[in-house]
């Protein structure tokens, strides 16, 4: 089947704090083939862009501690890489774009210098001229839908808005294309018709030049019209995850079901009542399921053991002691998914 | 800019009034007789009256001032009262001989803080950093003429491999005074030998004056890198693949640069004023040490001087401290366009 540009396995991620580890991000699966649209979905805090920045190797190695799993980009293990590869794979492999546009920018360099680097840099326009990367990266603020390039390129990140530098946060990850973009809420400050135009050029992105999306959202509106399959995160372990109509015709986690009964609806009816509580401490999180204080079908079981991951349907995966008598011929080593392929 | 400069300059211009208010009616209003001081206890009654009629102190305070000011902004700060020449004549002297020690220090404070700072800012929670904090630490807390002293002895006297007196050695005559700065009229006289030995007698005295500062601002360099390195623009520039040297001396150190930048033009201008006991140590005729000896001394005319000298320095050195800034910083351009 299709060849996987990324492949996550058993990852978890520890931040070390004065309170000790923790354990923010929990044994996790997760791949993508080359040429899909894949969506992460979950609560902030749930461990969505720790896992994405470890993917990049972009926080600092002082903060974090990875005590087990491999991520690996293109059959390479991101984890194990030298310099050298590292650079390459940020150069070329992978992009990000960030969530905090008000942050993202470099305050005290203009918009023209900072991405004429990340052109010049990526080794994507060898050949190119000072003039004509200068172009290159004028017709990425165009694609945006920015008008007046040439006074964005001279401007510096705090006489713009926060909706023009996110744009500028996505032009600069489009400008030099990798084969796989990671998509961190990047339109949250946006309206909804520059969303509807970003959301149409991440598609193409994908469909015509074959590249891979992983797009991280609190929307499954979004997510429901942009991928083609969905992970559900929550507090830092992979509860369920399937192609995108499934989740919509079969929600089946408990979480994802709190999850779509949050989505207000354009017909009226109120607003839901929510899912009662919080994330969980990472420090000492609950020995069972994480999400058992939460939920409402938790049984004795649930807050004793982790739940097994379960194949509810085919390509569907669900972490829940609900399925688990079910269907006993899953377990939850070995994760299902690679069976799949 | 244009705008900023030209009110920094009206400001700067109201500041130095000031100072010569205050400096001027504190030099008239001392304890005793302004002419027996200058003159001395033995003087004819017609040599004191002579120096009041002088000075103006015939006339009411604010006509001295006035009339003070006017000859000041001629060039003319009178007579000293302990050499006896026009304390013009001294500032012309010894002036230039600090200010070559100060800019040569200054030319060390920078290296060196950003050196240290960019160092420890690299290597932060390792050995590296640690030796520099401890380095710092030293540094903050041992005073510069301590330094001085203990850099004569082991340079000077234990391994004498450097000269410890003076601006030049003994056998060798000034250069011909353009600028009054050793090491640039050697240079531009094309007496290359007098410029070297003009250099090797500043090494000393400058670093000693220099080294506190630059460990105390490598701290605050290295402290904003830090800060700055967690933040989302660096793991996002990181992220690009943008090579780790350009990430650090570019898109890390300059948004970092504007405290240690700030800290360093203060520590410049407290040089001027602050370097006597270091010019005492190594000997050095400068105006740091003429200024201190003028207070002793009750020398008012020279006092004056040297204190004016000294504000006009702080403004001169804050205006391009805040131009540099502005240059690094662009949410800094108040004003400007």
């Amino acid at each position: 089947m299709a060849e996987k540009v990324l492949n996550i396995q058993d990852l978890s991620i520890w931040y070390k704090t004065y309170r000790g580890m923790s354990k923010v991000v929990d044994h996790i699966d997760m791949f993508v083939n080359k040429g899909e649209k894949v969506g992460l979905v979950g609560e902030s805090g749930c461990g969505k862009t720790t896992t994405m920045k470890t993917i990049l190797r972009v926080i600092d190695k002082d903060i974090i501690h990875v005590p087990n799993g491999t991520v690996e980009f293109n059959g390479k293990n991101v984890l194990k890489m030298n310099k050298d590869e590292l650079l390459e794979l940020r150069r070329k492999g992978a992009s990000m774009i960030s969530q905090s546009p008000m942050s993202a920018l470099n305050p005290v360099f203009t918009i023209g210098e900072q991405l004429f680097d990340i052109i010049k840099f990526s080794g994507q326009y060898p050949k190119a001229t000072k003039a004509e990367m200068i172009e290159v990266a004028k017709q990425a603020i165009t694609s945006v839908m920015l008008s007046d390039p040439d006074r964005i390129m001279d401007s510096y990140p705090h006489q713009l808005s926060g909706g023009m530098r996110q744009r500028i946060c996505i032009a600069s990850s489009l400008v030099t294309p990798r084969d796989l973009l990671i998509a961190d809420e990047p339109c949250t400050a946006l309206d909804v018709t520059i969303q509807d135009q970003i959301h149409r050029m991440l598609r193409e992105l994908v469909e015509e030049k074959g590249r891979s999306l992983i797009m991280i959202t609190h929307s499954l509106g979004v997510a429901r019209e942009l991928v083609d399959r969905i992970y559900i995160m929550y507090g830092g372990n992979i509860v369920e995850s399937c192609r995108t109509q499934d989740l919509f015709d079969n929600p089946s986690h408990p979480y994802t079901v709190g999850l779509m009964e949050c989505v207000p609806r354009l017909s009226g009816g109120g607003l839901s009542a929510g899912i009662y509580g919080y994330v969980p401490d990472y420090v000492n999180p609950p020995e069972g399921c994480r999400f058992c204080p939460r939920c409402k079908d938790a049984k004795e079981i649930c807050k004793k053991k982790r739940p097994p991951k379960v194949e509810i349907s085919p390509e569907h995966f669900v972490s829940c002691f609900k399925y688990a008598g079910a269907s006993a011929s899953q377990s939850e080593e070995e994760g299902g998914a690679e069976k799949h392929e | 800019m244009g705008k900023f400069i030209g009110k920094r300059l009206l400001l700067g211009i109201l500041v130095l009034l000031g100072t010569s208010i205050l400096i001027f009616t504190i030099a008239r209003i001392v304890p005793g007789d302004v002419a027996t001081i200058a003159l001395g206890s033995r003087a004819t009654d017609a040599a004191k009256e002579a120096l009041r009629e002088e000075l103006y102190l015939n006339d009411a305070l604010p006509v001295q001032y006035l009339k003070w000011l006017g000859d000041v902004l001629h060039g003319n700060f009178g007579n000293s009262f302990i050499t006896k020449r026009p304390v013009m004549m001294d500032v012309k002297q010894f002036l230039p001989a600090t200010v070559e020690l100060a800019l040569v220090a200054g030319v060390f404070m920078f290296i060196g803080t950003f050196g240290l700072g960019i160092l420890a800012a690299k290597h932060k929670n390792t050995w590296v950093d640690g030796l520099i904090r401890i380095l710092s630490y030293i540094g903050i807390a041992i005073p510069a003429f301590v330094v001085g002293i203990l850099l004569l002895l082991l340079l000077g006297y234990a391994f004498p491999v450097l000269p410890v007196l003076g601006r030049l050695s003994s056998d060798l005559t000034p250069p011909t005074a353009i600028t009054g700065l050793y090491i640039l009229d050697g240079l531009l006289t094309g007496n290359f030998h007098v410029a070297w030995d003009a250099f090797l007698h500043l090494l000393l005295p400058a670093f000693a004056l220099a080294l506190g500062p630059i460990v105390q601002d490598a701290r605050v360099l290295r402290s904003s890198m830090v800060d700055n390195s967690g933040r989302e623009y660096m793991a996002v520039s990181t992220g690009y693949g943008l090579p780790p040297g350009l990430l650090t001396r570019k898109y890390l150190l300059k948004p970092s640069a504007t405290s240690a930048v700030t800290m360093m033009g203060m520590d410049f201008s407290a040089l001027l004023g602050q370097a006597f006991l270091v010019e005492k140590i190594f000997n050095w005729p400068g105006i740091s040490r003429y200024g201190i000896n003028a207070m002793l001394n009750k020398d008012l005319n020279a006092i004056c001087a040297v204190v004016l000298i000294i504000g006009l320095t702080y403004f001169l050195v804050n205006l391009v401290v805040d131009l540099i800034i502005a240059g690094l910083d662009p949410r800094m351009r108040i004003g400007g366009k």
